[in-house]
Parts: structure tokens; sequence; C-alpha cells
């Protein structure tokens, strides 16, 4: 984690003509990654695992708060550019599949759950436009469950119930 | 509604027979419900085992075929073995794969198909070939059930775009 930081904290000195450049490296590395993610077997069928049994993860912080500890500022563009290329991915790759199971385990979106709580403002405004799957990663991610048994199935609301989640932590 | 939300994006790589044998787009894209649900007549729910998801009470949660055609047994269907279109029953198609059930398609009483595709649009496809392939597999199951009388079907919505079959 704190490699990480260094390295966002690292692209956020660029200037704008070497962010380009390192947009485009960035991709190929995120192939790369992904690439590498899918020989990962067992790496995968344990966050499947993790996805089924509905949470899991160790994203564990005092659940008193009552705002979630996202980190902002300086790493934000390359957290929106990592995400944003993430969702293209596995926006492309999933949109005729039927089995929701099958979309949560592309390594696309177990990356998006990797990426942690600075992913969880921009899931959930994808997930108020598109009411998409996303309620396994927020789950996975934060550790919280707002979604009411008897939604199940019901992919507005569970998006709705996920959306006030975020505004009432004031994530969004 | 966007541009790109009427002209559907049904790839070649996934459908490699859907421009062959022709097809008809009848909804928006919408991921509200999925083609398990849209096979049982359902518009309101994603149907599948799982926290978010719906799946009939009381059945399997292991998601097999057997799972699948026992939830549509919950709904009146039961097992046949073709699909030829059959006066007074309608019928559903399981696809599947090596891991396992895919897709379903339902029948309409003109003996059309319809599919919803996953998080995209509803289309009519008269025959079941047109979604098999890489995304999907193969049809692997049918299953019928009564068509209700009292009730007329509801029509087919207005087509929004329709791709008549290339000639051989």
């Amino acid at each position: 984690m704190n490699d990480r930081h260094a390295i966002h904290a690292e692209a956020a000195e660029l200037s704008g003509a070497e962010r380009s450049i390192g947009a485009m490296l960035g991709a190929q590395a995120l192939e790369r990654e992904l690439a590498e993610h899918r020989s990962w077997g067992t790496t995968l069928s344990s966050i499947r695992a993790e996805l089924a049994s509905g949470c899991g993860f160790d994203t564990a912080w005092d659940s008193d708060e009552h705002t979630l500890p996202v980190e902002p500022t300086t790493t934000d563009q390359a957290i929106e550019q990592r995400f944003a290329n993430l969702l293209g991915v596995w926006k492309k790759a999933t949109a005729g599949m039927s089995i929701a199971a099958r979309m949560t385990a592309h390594p696309a979106y177990v990356a998006i759950i990797e990426m942690g709580r600075p992913a969880l403002p921009l899931l959930l405004r994808e997930m108020e436009a598109s009411h998409d799957h996303w309620a396994p990663a927020l789950r996975a991610i934060s550790g919280e469950n707002p979604v009411r048994p008897s939604d199940a199935g019901d992919m507005a609301t569970i998006a709705r119930r996920w959306v006030a989640w975020g505004k009432a932590k004031r994530i969004i | 509604m966007a541009f790109e939300d009427d002209f559907p994006d049904l790839s070649e790589e996934h459908y490699p027979h859907l421009v062959r044998l022709g097809y008809t787009v009848r909804s928006p894209k919408t991921v509200q419900y999925n083609c398990l649900a849209w096979a049982a007549g359902d518009d309101r729910q994603w149907w599948e085992p799982g926290v978010d998801t719906y799946w009939p009470p009381g059945v399997d949660t292991n998601f097999t075929l057997a799972s699948l055609m026992a939830a549509y047994a919950t709904r009146g269907y039961e097992p046949c073995a073709t699909a030829k279109r059959e006066r007074g029953y309608e019928k559903i198609a399981i696809y599947a794969d090596a891991d396992g059930p895919t897709h379903a398609a339902r029948q309409r009483g003109n003996g059309v198909w319809t599919s919803k595709l996953g998080k995209d649009h509803d289309i009519d496809h008269p025959h079941l070939d047109a979604v098999q392939g890489p995304l999907y597999g193969s049809v692997v199951a049918f299953m019928r059930r009564r068509r209700k009388t009292r009730k007329r079907t509801r029509k087919p919505s207005r087509p929004r775009l329709s791709v008549r079959p290339r000639a051989a």
C-alpha cells in the first residue's frame, strides 16, 4: 500500500505531456497486469469465494465514524484514470454477459476492488449512473451492506440504497 | 436517449451468427433484468443465485443447469424434448458452456425467440442458433408450460432496429 501511495505521489508531480505518455503506458501496463491476474487462479478463486460469501476483505475501519477515511487530494487524478481504464475494460468485456457472478470475477472488477477505499466515490457515482453490478465491490471495500434482503434482484433499488448510503457517509 | 444506446454493439466476436440469421431489437439497454428473468416473463428483477439478485425461494443456490431448471419449474415450466413450436405451450431454451448456464431465450406465440442480451437489449431472433457462440455456448435444454389463455400475452414492443437475415 505504501508503494502504491509513493507511485501516486510521483504521478501527481508529472507535467501534462508526461501524464499523457504515462496514461498510454499505464494502459499497456494495465493490460499486462490483467493478463497476470488471469493466471493467478488461486488469488481469483479466493476473491470469488469472498464475493460469494457477500463480503470479506481486510477493509476494517472504525465503524463508529460517520465519514469514511477516503483519501483525497494529490492522488485523485491517478486513481480516477486507473478506475476509468478498468471500468472501460470491464464494461466492454461483460456487456453481453447474463450472469453477474461471471462479471464480478472478471480481473478488471477484482482490480477495482483492490483499489480499496479511494475507489468508493467513483464506484458510487458509477452505480448511480448505471445501476450496474457494483454492490459486491462496494460491500467488499466498505464491509457494509445497506441493501435489504427484500431488495434482492431490483437493481434500481439496490443502486438507490448504495447511493443513499454514500451520501449519508459523505462519500459523495 | 443516447445515440449509442439505440444502436447496439452486437459484435460478431460474441454473436457470430446473429447478423447472418437476422434479429430485431425490441428494448433499450437495461441492467434491471437479465435473460434468465426475461425468459420467465419477468422484466423487473435480475435472476441468479446471490446476495443482490433474485432467486426463487427454496431452489438450490448452486448455479447449475439442474438448479436453473428447478427455478423455472417454480413458474410452471417442465422439461421437454425440442424447440418445435407446440400449440398451447410457451417454451424456453437454456444455453450453457463448460462452466454452466449462460443464457435463456423464450419462444413467443408466433414461434420467434426473444432474448435479453446481458445488460444490453431485448432482441427477437427467429433462430436459436442466432445467439449461440463463445459468449453463451449452445442450447442444452428446453422447457415448456401451458400458455395462459385468459390474459393476452403482451405484444412485442415496436421494433427499434431490424436486421434481416443475409441471403445465403
